[in-house]
């Protein structure tokens, strides 16, 4: 049985049940005693030609005072920032010392295809003590992050995962800040044994994926930072979960986001909290004007579907501290004003003029299971009458955890030929096309949940939410489509190639929920 | 023995699996492509952007506004994310209320659009209906009422209702009570 609430019953039948996935644990039969142990991420700084290694392997972590087998990314956790001016390329030599195929994508960067770390669609499989050179470009400036493409739902949650800090070619990209902070949220699910197992052929979890009850900032269970009264911090903001929506905030101290996953916004905008799904980003500046602590929190209001019930949940990620020292230089009057980011407005006036027009392509989301219990299948029926837009904890542990890939079906269909994943076809586009998608989140399926689509190798905007225009535009790769939505993306179609759309819940990926377009044409970027 | 008990006191195999036949249905692929089978009766078109959205029916009581109708639609907020959350992470709705069927009322009372938690704990006034019949706001509750009060105009926001009740409606996340429940809500029309 997994971890659960013990405000979730258990659902009579199921007592016994268990997934039909085999159980996996790294390194098995080996003793984490003899694996090193992971050490902190480095900042590694990079220039235009250089070549880096890159490794995967077992490394031993300490975890709420358990030693635990993990992955991990040239020994550390998570693995190294690499840090880059924006324009360059860099090699990254990558050798695979896991037991288990892997691959390196380069998430949000526009790379040439071949590199871009899809197994069976841009690259075989990197098989175990085999590499990989990969030739990555980074044409926008951001925040980034890398991670296999194989087994996600265990790889990525097991340590693989680093980000990549692309510094803006001007200087005045971003407003003045006192200093960078880069985190990289997640949840791992662990019991009283230690690491919970994943499923080795399919991946457990499949209904709503694998949520933690352990929250990890930087791979650590207690993040803390130490700033001084009136600074200003630089968050570059990534959720690396497999399938948690944080809603972040720092306590009462003022916050402004600057920039989404692959560029600025039109304009910064004041906000409360920060609203981020599995695979995305933002940068926010945040200053903190009072002295003592301020707790980094997820907060959010949870369901308990069998008493029908929202409730309140607050996990605290990390503490700063904010000392009584001032802060020099003083960033508050640059701080206070909220740019208007007039080339960004330029560069996406055009993209408003087809916010009118009939989308080009349409997808619904959609599920559908074979063999999943009774018992199970039963309760689903039943639950019908509300889906929430997002589901921001996992409110069935239970259901969810007997659920496998094997009998869950997640889909992307394309509502014009009823095909369904990687079984769409005539999706073919030329660079300089800017593709009207219209992604509808089927509100009456059996399970509906919230789809973090991820749009590989190409920029994306969210031109429309139900029909009401976006009134602050920014580059993007992953979207959040909620239950019962239709969103209308803009997609520029600028690097040529096989590329894959997804839902970034790892366990809804391993799921079947991806399909394939081709860009043909003379790249627009490299 | 609970409700839950009884619609699952099923034999289990070895794998926790069984097959739906048992019970007769004619697949385990419920509402599925291959099913055959009907989505539930509330259930709505796909694409119909009014998932969330619900009636407001007039009270028994106010028979001067038995013919007046009203619609609450539910979107997401303005906002520079994906998806509007408060900083204790309430979906952050704008509430559009629509209301036809009025008939001339004079201008000595208006009718104003409220918003409340189902225990009536926290009332909050989304605005007066314009001259259209329309009013919005931005609704932070999780469960909510909506009602139309007829009241005195006034330049003030109002703390609580004082006039009668006319029209009154819930959100749908209002319909979820317990999971045993939800199907007796299942013939709601969507």
């Amino acid at each position: 049985m997994p971890p659960m609430d013990s405000r979730m019953p258990m659902i009579p039948g199921l007592e016994r049940a268990r997934p039909s996935a085999s159980p996996f644990l790294p390194g098995r039969g080996l003793d984490p005693a003899g694996l090193p142990e992971a050490t902190y991420r480095e900042v590694m700084a990079l220039a235009d030609g250089d070549t880096v290694a890159l490794r995967t392997g077992l490394v031993r972590r300490s975890l709420q005072g358990r030693s635990v087998t993990m992955y991990g990314f040239n020994g550390q956790y998570p693995g190294p920032i690499f840090r880059v001016p924006q324009d360059a390329t860099i090699f990254v030599d990558f050798r695979n010392e896991i037991e288990l195929p892997s691959t390196v994508h380069w998430h949000g960067v526009r790379v040439e295809n071949r590199f871009d770390g899809v197994p069976g669609v841009t690259q075989e499989p990197v098989e175990p003590g085999a590499r990989f050179l990969y030739e990555v470009h980074f044409e926008d400036a951001g925040i980034y992050w890398y991670h296999p493409h194989v087994s996600e739902h265990l790889q990525q949650d097991l340590g693989l995962y680093g980000s990549l800090l692309i510094d803006p070619a001007s200087d005045d990209y971003y407003g003045p800040a006192n200093r960078e902070e880069v985190l990289v949220l997640d949840d791992l699910l662990i019991d009283d044994q230690g690491l919970y197992p994943w499923g080795t052929d399919e991946a457990t979890h499949a209904l709503m994926g694998r949520f933690g009850n352990l929250m990890l900032v930087n791979g650590e269970a207690s993040w803390e930072r130490t700033v001084a009264k009136g600074e200003v911090v630089r968050f570059y903001l990534t959720n690396v979960s497999n399938t948690r929506t944080f809603n972040l905030s720092f306590g009462g101290a003022r916050m402004k986001v600057v920039a989404a996953d692959i560029g600025r916004f039109e304009r910064e905008a004041w906000v409360a909290s920060v609203p981020i799904a599995p695979a995305q980003r933002y940068v926010v500046d945040v200053r903190f004007d009072r002295e003592g602590e301020v707790a980094l929190v997820n907060r959010i209001q949870a369901i308990n579907h069998f008493l029908g019930e929202f409730y309140p949940h607050v996990d605290t990620l990390g503490i700063v501290e904010v000392s009584t020292d001032p802060i020099d230089p003083d960033y508050h009057a640059a701080f206070e004003t909220l740019r208007e980011n007039h080339e960004v407005q330029a560069e996406l006036e055009v993209a408003r003029r087809h916010l009118a027009r009939p989308p080009d392509r349409e997808l619904s989301l959609d599920v559908r299971q074979r063999g999943l219990p009774a018992a199970m299948v039963q309760m689903m029926v039943v639950d019908t009458v509300y889906a929430p837009p997002l589901e921001l904890n996992d409110a069935m542990p239970m259901m969810n955890w007997l659920a496998t890939s094997g009998e869950v079906t997640w889909i992307v269909r394309d509502r014009s030929t009823g095909r369904e994943n990687m079984e769409v076809d005539g999706w073919k586009f030329e660079v300089g096309d800017l593709v009207k998608i219209r992604i509808t989140n089927d509100p009456t399926s059996l399970h509906p949940m919230n789809h973090p689509i991820h749009i590989h190798g190409q920029r994306t905007l969210v031109l429309s939410r139900d029909g009401l225009p976006n009134s602050n535009l920014a580059w993007k790769d992953t979207v959040i489509v909620p239950v019962g939505s239709s969103y209308d993306l803009l997609v520029e179609m600028s690097n040529p190639g096989l590329w894959m759309l997804h839902c970034h819940i790892a366990e809804h990926l391993e799921a079947g929920m991806m399909m394939v377009f081709e860009v043909t044409g003379e790249s627009a970027i490299h | 023995m609970g409700v839950a008990a009884a619609l699952v006191a099923l034999p289990i195999g070895p794998s926790g699996a069984v097959a739906l036949e048992s019970v007769g249905a004619s697949s385990l692929d419920l509402f599925g492509a291959d099913s055959g089978m009907t989505p539930p009766l509330g259930a709505c078109r796909l694409g119909d952007p009014t998932y969330y959205a619900f009636d407001l029916m007039p009270t028994q009581t106010q028979t001067r506004f038995r013919r007046t109708r009203g619609r609450a639609t539910v979107r997401w907020s303005d906002t520079p994310f994906d998806v509007a959350l408060s900083p204790d992470g309430h979906f952050e709705y704008e509430l559009r209320v629509e209301v036809t069927g009025l008939s001339a009322s004079g201008s000595d009372r208006v009718l104003v659009v409220w918003v409340a938690t189902p225990d009536l704990a926290s009332i909050r006034e989304l605005g007066a209906l314009d001259v259209s019949g329309r009013s919005s706001g931005v609704v932070r509750f999780n469960k909510f009422l909506v009602f139309v009060t007829v009241e005195p105009p006034t330049e003030a926001s109002r703390e609580r209702w004082s006039g009668p009740i006319v029209l009154k409606g819930m959100s749908r996340s209002a319909r979820m009570q317990s999971m045993a429940a939800h199907g007796f809500f299942e013939q709601e029309p969507c």
